[in-house]
């Protein structure tokens, strides 16, 4: 459905682009050439600065605008005003013989160049998605230029035919109606966005920076100079080239003739330089190239000329040439690199004030440079001597101070680079690793003193290939915190220089760089050296000794008495020694012994269960199964299972899944691995989720008759009864979650996690119409059973229902039949000691009954039949 | 105490409310019954200490230098700062009169917050509550 769509869009937005560069090259010419002829070029810094004003007037117009009206509304209605009065501009010219309108063609061009281009930018950004957008705009750009260039040629001979070029105007305005109509045509084929009001905080807190605040950023600040010089040093070359076009040509025929062709080959330049070379040397060279090409070429060019006008004088017919060259050199080379290089500086800033720098510079940058190139022309004409010659010593220094600014807006960037990957984790910043400058600055970073910054590029950098000798050159570093940060890498890069930073970071006295030698080592494919590494294994400090018994381990040259030594650890009744058990284990990423691990889990001491977990964590495919088989115990279980979250590889969840029909909570925690792990159900298991969703919906079914069953208006039986049937209530809430979780791994997960946040939050509306929409998303087989028990798990009238509900049966009778049938629960020792409460509170005399406790180990606990520890008076541990 | 009373005290508690009982009769398993007299000071600011109780039966007083800041009732908890970030105790808390507490150390409380999520949510309900009574040295939104 989108392509069909797009398909005529992309038609009309580049025949806009086609016909705008026409329209635009019917303008200028006569524009320039009636009003170099009658007025000269001395006059053009009057244009120059109403083009400022009016510039700045229309931007703040179609801003305030576009708030107002829609889009299209706007492009067409602006289209047409240009159109008219291009219009009038011809009957001005042509009938009333009125040469100043000339003037007013050339403002209607700087300015409808503008407009056309936002409209058309607009339109591109509302009809595609940022990947077709880059796709889509090099073709919209080629087909403005195609059409500036064909305007060119036949502006040429078109005013050699007629006689003048006036004529070309009414093509013009032809044309910008015909722009009209294709945005009108264009208007069918794109999509009105659908307008979302802004959350109330997004207004408060993210207002964007003002252009004041995004100038004080340096990154900004130099980029703005250098966008004001970029677009001075244009406009002076035009106009030192207009001035030389009008001495050259005094009759506007000629000048005409000469301004269509030479709009024509410079265009037809810019073309080639464009699709031949552009993303070629943008990619080879990157944003250095790109920044520094136009001042660079454009300030040999000028010099040359100075050297001319000083030499031979302006009027040399060299002057000329050079100019003519300049001009085209500097409108190729900003289309083929300057550009692109100035909006991919932008990317080395955060996104919200890289939008509003983005817009900021490109609005005010135009008429600040507009302005100052006419204060600049005016001040230097005023000068005494020859006028054109100072006005080109002036672009030259210009020029000069524009290569400067080249340097330091690659230095501003460079630094943002570094600081953008620096703080890539805190704001999720991406950075283009593709473009050279960028990765040359990373790579810059690896060769720092600052193992911090080495760290950064490694991370960014890590399947560079230029990266491989960087990590030897930092491995050769005096400073033992760098090659401690390439020591990873260093493995697989040059192993006999591993050994050697091993070697050198065991030796430091550095506990911290001690345990990474080790590390390191045990990494390193076996050596002579086995005796030095468990030489460490009575070192002081924890972390070493850990890390030495892990080196051991890993590389299989421990000996035979290292697992002896782990075991008596784990053995022992210091907790340090357990803890050192445990992180020789997570060390390895192996146990010599799974009976080690699983004590390790089930500790006394929670600071060696934490770090027993983290060995789980570490463990391999294998040896994780192999545990997980093997433990009973429900908390160590569960406990082993949630320290797999981690590093929970697709061959891991794949054995997983094979044990998914366990009965047991530890079931449920598998699937909530598996979920996390973005395991999807395959045809194998696809049964046995079936039937784990038939399970859990016969679950809520039995809560929820019980829930109708339990019920007594005694006031001092409502806290115990209240309490079992929360129990009761929390039993269904939980399996209807858990049906979620298994839903998930058949369906779209993140859908059914919001399903679930919905059910857990809302209102009993709400949750009916959440239940409800997942009949879009359920197979038929899913669905009935679906949204009937996840209804009744979600109930949420159930603590209103408590306690008014009339029993069918005695309250004895139901308490003693539930409590025979408490296995169907997630949680039976609660749910029953829940039950014995109550029956020993309504006086039952079953709640005592060794057979009925007997019903579950951990009640009797529970119920404190054995005695709970009496209070410690004052004890604060 | 009971477990089954225990439960019931903790399901009194802010921290606590939206853990299900049947993890909440884990927890009672765990935590450590302490009373103080009237008078008595519970927790004593600028102390190390790695734990932090839940007031069960009485009223507390907490001072920070010497200042009365506010009252603590059955349900409330105190000292959950030590166990997220070990320093020296923020304030002084002070039985007002025979109190019964729950003690939990810093390690048994970090598997809570594994087990339960909701625990570290009712967590960070409870510290955005303190950041917006504290003095503005610092800007903090809402």
């Amino acid at each position: 459905v989108t392509r069909l769509r797009v398909q005529p869009a992309v038609a009309y937005i580049i025949s806009q682009a086609l016909t705008l560069g026409l329209e635009l090259a019917f303008l200028v010419i006569p524009g320039n050439a009636v009003f170099l002829t009658v007025y000269g070029a001395g006059n053009l810094p009057f244009v120059y600065l109403a083009v400022a004003g009016l510039g700045a007037v229309a931007s703040f117009g179609i801003t305030e605008l576009q708030s107002r009206l829609g889009l299209f509304q706007l492009a067409i209605g602006s289209t047409l005003i240009v159109a008219v009065l291009t219009a009038v501009t011809w009957v001005l010219l042509a009938i009333a013989g009125a040469q100043l309108a000339s003037a007013g063609a050339l403002i209607l061009f700087a300015l409808q160049i503008q407009l056309g281009f936002v409209f058309i930018g607009a339109q591109v950004g509302r009809a595609f998605d940022l990947q077709e957008l880059k796709r889509v705009f090099s073709w919209i750009v080629a087909a403005f230029v195609i059409g500036f260039m064909l305007g060119g040629y036949f502006g040429a001979r078109l005013s050699d035919a007629a006689g003048t070029a006036v004529h070309l105007l009414a093509l013009s305005a032809g044309l910008a109606l015909l722009i009209a109509l294709q945005m009108a045509g264009a208007s069918r084929h794109i999509p009105v966005p659908a307008q979302e009001p802004p959350h109330p905080r997004d207004t408060e807190t993210a207002k964007p920076p003002s252009l004041r605040q995004s100038l004080a950023v340096p990154l900004i600040g130099a980029v703005f100079v250098y966008q004001i010089l970029s677009a001075m040093v244009t406009q002076l070359v035009e106009y030192l080239l207009y001035d030389r076009a009008a001495a050259r040509y005094p009759v506007e025929e000629d000048l005409a003739r000469f301004l269509g062709q030479y709009t024509a080959v410079l265009n037809l330049v810019d073309l080639i330089v464009l699709v031949a070379f552009g993303g070629l040397l943008m990619s080879r060279y990157g944003l250095r190239y790109g920044l520094s090409v136009n001042p660079i070429l454009v300030t040999g060019l000028l010099l040359a000329a100075v050297v001319v006008a000083a030499v031979a004088g302006p009027a040399h017919v060299a002057f000329f040439v050079i100019m003519a060259v300049a001009r085209i050199t500097d409108i190729t080379t900003t289309d083929a690199a300057g550009r692109t290089s100035i909006n991919a500086t932008f990317k080395a800033l955060p996104t919200r004030q890289r939008l509003s720098a983005q817009v900021g510079v490109e609005a005010a940058g135009v008429p600040i440079a507009l302005g100052l190139t006419a204060v600049t022309i005016l001040a230097v004409n005023a000068l005494p001597g020859t006028g054109i010659t100072n006005v080109a010593v002036v672009t030259l220094v210009l020029c000069l101070v524009w290569c400067w600014m080249t340097w330091v807006v690659y230095r501003h960037y460079r630094s943002a680079v570094v600081t953008m990957a620096r703080r890539r984790l805190l704001d999720g910043a991406q950075i283009d690793l593709a473009e050279p400058t960028t990765r040359g600055t990373l790579l810059d970073l690896l060769r720092s003193d600052d193992p911090q910054d080495v760290k950064i590029s490694l991370s960014l950098l890590d399947a560079d290939p230029e990266v491989d000798a960087a990590v030897r050159a930092a491995a050769q570093s005096p400073s033992l915190d760098v090659q401690r940060a390439v020591a990873r890498r260093l493995r697989s890069v040059d192993p006999s220089l591993a050994f050697r930073v091993a070697g050198n970071l065991m030796r430091s006295d550095s506990s911290g760089h001690a345990a990474d030698g080790l590390r390191l080592l045990g990494s390193l494919p076996p050596q002579e050296n086995g005796g030095e590494i468990e030489a460490f294994l009575t070192h002081a400090d924890l972390a070493v000794r850990s890390a030495a018994a892990g080196a051991l381990l890993r590389s299989g040259r421990g000996s035979s008495g290292l697992a002896d030594l782990i075991d008596g650890a784990e053995r022992s009744a210091d907790p340090e020694e357990r803890v050192f058990a445990a992180r020789a284990i997570a060390e390895a990423g192996r146990t010599p012994s799974l009976d080690v691990l699983e004590a390790l889990l089930a500790d006394a001491d929670a600071r060696v269960r934490g770090e027993g977990d983290a060995a789980v964590a570490a463990l391999n495919d294998g040896q994780r199964i192999a545990l997980l088989d093997r433990l009973q115990g429900r908390r160590v279980a569960l406990r082993a299972l949630r320290a797999c979250r981690s590093n929970a590889s697709p061959e891991f969840c794949a054995k997983l899944a094979e044990r998914l029909s366990d009965p047991r909570e530890e079931g449920r925690e598998m699937v909530r691995l598996l979920g996390a792990a973005g395991w999807r159900a395959t045809e194998a298991t696809g049964a046995t989720l079936d039937r784990l969703i038939d399970s859990e919906a016969a679950r809520i079914a039995t809560a929820a008759k019980w829930l109708d069953a339990v019920a007594t208006g005694d006031p001092a039986l409502a806290p115990a009864t209240q309490r079992l049937r929360r129990a009761l209530g929390q039993e269904a809430a939980q399996a209807g979650r858990h049906m979620i979780d298994l839903l998930g791994l058949v369906y779209d997960r993140q859908l059914m996690a919001r399903v679930g946040r919905v059910l857990d939050g809302t209102t009993a509306g709400d949750a009916g119409i959440s239940i409800e929409s997942l009949d879009l998303v359920l197979a038929p087989h899913h669905r009935a059973t679906v949204r009937r028990a996840l209804t009744s798990a979600f109930r949420k009238d159930q603590a209103e229902r408590s306690g008014t509900a009339r029993a069918a049966r005695s309250l004895s009778a139901v308490l003693g039949a539930l409590a025979q049938d408490c296995r169907w629960a997630a949680h039976p020792d609660w749910l029953l000691a829940c039950v014995l409460d109550l029956m020993r509170v309504a006086g039952v005399k079953e709640a005592t009954d060794p057979r009925v406790v007997a019903l579950g180990p951990i009640s009797a606990e529970l119920l404190n039949l054995r005695q709970a520890p009496a209070p410690a008076s004052g004890d604060q541990g | 105490m009971l477990i089954i009373e225990r439960v019931s005290a903790l399901n009194k508690a802010a921290l606590f409310a939206g853990v299900p009982d049947h993890a909440l009769a884990e927890i009672a398993q765990i935590v450590v019954e302490t009373s103080f007299e009237a008078g008595e000071t519970i927790i004593r600011e600028g102390d190390l200490e790695s734990w932090m109780f839940i007031l069960v039966e009485g009223t507390a007083r907490v001072d920070v230098g010497g200042v009365e800041v506010s009252r603590l009732e059955a349900g409330g908890s105190l000292g959950e700062l030590a166990l997220l970030d070990p320093a020296p105790r923020a304030a002084t808390v002070t039985a007002l009169s025979p109190s019964l507490l729950f003690r939990i150390d810093h390690a048994t409380f970090r598997e809570v917050m594994e087990e339960q999520p909701s625990v570290v949510s009712a967590l960070v309900v409870m510290l955005t509550r303190m950041l917006r009574a504290t003095p503005r040295k610092f800007p903090v939104a809402g």
